[in-house]
């Protein structure tokens, strides 16, 4: 049995509609997934620091439940397992004429709540991180609470908090995988089912892993451009053109490194 | 008890503790209007903890504190101290400028951002103001070049400078120094001391705490030594020096020369 370079290149030069389309479904899937979850992970992190213990209380028992539960039980939990029984079931729902499936609805809800719990440790890591010198000056310019918190610590700790938080959604975009079990037609569950049917297992993976790597690259430049953009305060000296900004990300400077903060 | 009313601030019996730990016994001190008192002793004696129970970065327990006739922090019902929500407490701060031995700038932002911020957010100036006044504020500290460049990229001195800057935007009542030239070296100790003696001869009403003893004697109106919590003596900065009217600060200063 031989490797069959034919079909692999068909596969991966003309993937076709289909697959495409589980292409964007995988995306969309990580993406609002990501949005999601970054939303409850600021409420969660600020939340981890209220002044109210109750707040707290709640935000920590969010932290510790989630984290201690593996990502493909959530997800088979929110489709299966409330249906089961019989709190909520996920039905399709149609906006603006693209239809979003049950499956896909519980996934994306399962994978940010997911998320939520790992970004929310993140956001309040990047809140600590913020120095109280910097608080106490803005309190001393006559600066409330929101004020501070928006023009000071925010600003801040997304300084913090960017790169890890990229980190989590490289991760993110190949955990959309898991959402084939439940039967959402990403990538992954497309390449299976199409395996089943032509026996070209092996190309088909190799096709499928090299879609996930795409997909990571592309997000690691963006990221890099978004990390590049944060660190203005840290260079004269900014790289001018996209390609030096890409080279900057890929090869930091070892001076630039070591004056980070 | 005119000349008491006359002061603009008046810290009277203030204590502080942090958990058991009484760092202010009882300090009492009147700065009047236009008036420069410096306050050295030795570490841990409470001068900065004091400084900062002015503007209510901390919180005393007993006492009072009036700043401008209002109390800071409390509300006196008959005699009994409420504390005043949060946002009574940052308006108060708005007439108190604060500069800091870390210096503190934003370092997220540009020395003219650090400097237009509190004035834009706090007080409402719009931009074009906000920046004049800035940059008149920088040329006065000599920073004018600097407007765009990020806090890192500047020397210590530059950076309190340019601190300094920030909180006179606000066109404070009272400036406090919390040891501004502490944490910087002695090349450009020199030029944040000229800067703040020059705002001491502009008629600015200042709280000085420091360990440079030569400016506290020609800069200050009134000089205090601060001692376990209390004050130990205060005098005019000549008499403070040259006759050193407590056994206490004659000790200290053996102690640093």
């Amino acid at each position: 049995m031989g490797f069959d370079w034919a079909f692999f290149w068909s596969r991966l030069t003309d993937p076709g509609d289909l697959y495409m389309i589980a292409l964007g479904r995988t995306v969309l899937m990580a993406v609002l997934a990501m949005l999601l979850g970054l939303v409850i992970g600021v409420l969660v992190g600020f939340g981890r620091l209220s002044k109210f213990a109750p707040i707290r209380a709640v935000c920590a028992f969010y932290v510790w439940l989630i984290r201690g539960i593996p990502v493909l039980v959530l997800l088979v939990f929110f489709f299966s397992g409330l249906a089961a029984a019989g709190f909520f079931r996920f039905s399709d729902i149609t906006l603006f004429g693209i239809t979003m499936s049950a499956s896909f609805q519980a996934a994306v809800l399962g994978l940010a709540i997911h998320e939520g719990a790992y970004m929310a440790e993140i956001v309040r890591n990047g809140i600590q991180a913020v120095q109280r010198g910097q608080i106490e000056a803005a309190k001393s310019l006559g600066m409330g609470t929101f004020q501070l918190t928006r023009r000071i610590i925010l600003p801040q700790a997304t300084r913090v908090i960017v790169p890890p938080l990229g980190n989590d959604f490289n991760h993110l975009l190949k955990t959309t995988s898991l959402a084939s079990v439940i039967g959402v037609q990403e990538i992954f569950q497309l390449t299976e089912s199409m395996s089943a049917t032509t026996f070209k297992t092996f190309e088909l993976l190799i096709v499928v892993s090299i879609t996930y790597l795409a997909l990571t690259t592309i997000w690691n430049v963006i990221q890099g451009l978004i990390e590049a953009r944060l660190r203005r305060h840290e260079r004269d000296e900014q790289p001018a053109t996209l390609a030096a900004k890409i080279a900057y990300f890929l090869w930091p400077r070892g001076d630039a490194a070591m004056e980070r903060r | 008890m005119t000349g008491a009313d006359a002061a603009l601030v008046r810290a009277d019996n203030v204590h502080k503790w942090f958990g058991q730990n009484e760092v202010l016994k009882g300090v009492s001190l009147h700065v009047g209007r236009g008036e420069v008192l410096s306050i050295i002793g030795p570490s841990g004696s409470g001068k900065s903890t004091f400084l900062r129970c002015i503007n209510q970065l901390e919180t005393y327990q007993k006492g009072r504190i009036h700043v401008g006739g209002e109390l800071i922090g409390f509300e006196d019902r008959g005699g009994r101290l409420v504390p005043l929500p949060n946002r009574r407490i940052v308006a108060q701060r708005r007439n108190i400028g604060m500069v800091f031995q870390q210096f503190n700038l934003f370092w997220h932002m540009t020395v003219l951002d650090n400097i237009i911020e509190a004035p834009m957010l706090v007080l409402g100036q719009r931009r074009a103001e906000a920046e004049a006044t800035a940059m008149a504020l920088l040329e006065r500290v000599g920073l004018a070049e600097k407007a765009h460049a990020y806090p890192m990229k500047l020397s210590g001195g530059q950076q309190q400078r340019a601190a300094i800057a920030r909180a006179l935007a606000m066109k404070p009542d009272l400036m406090l120094f919390d040891e501004p030239t502490s944490a910087l070296d002695p090349e450009t100790t020199g030029e944040v001391l000229n800067v703040i003696a020059d705002l001491a001869r502009s008629g600015m009403t200042m709280i000085v705490v420091t360990h440079e003893m030569a400016f506290a004697r020609q800069v200050s109106d009134r000089v205090v030594l601060m001692e376990n919590g209390k004050v130990d003596c205060e005098a005019e900065p000549e008499i403070f020096f040259r006759d050193q009217p407590s056994a206490r600060l004659k000790a200290f200063l053996a102690t640093i020369h």
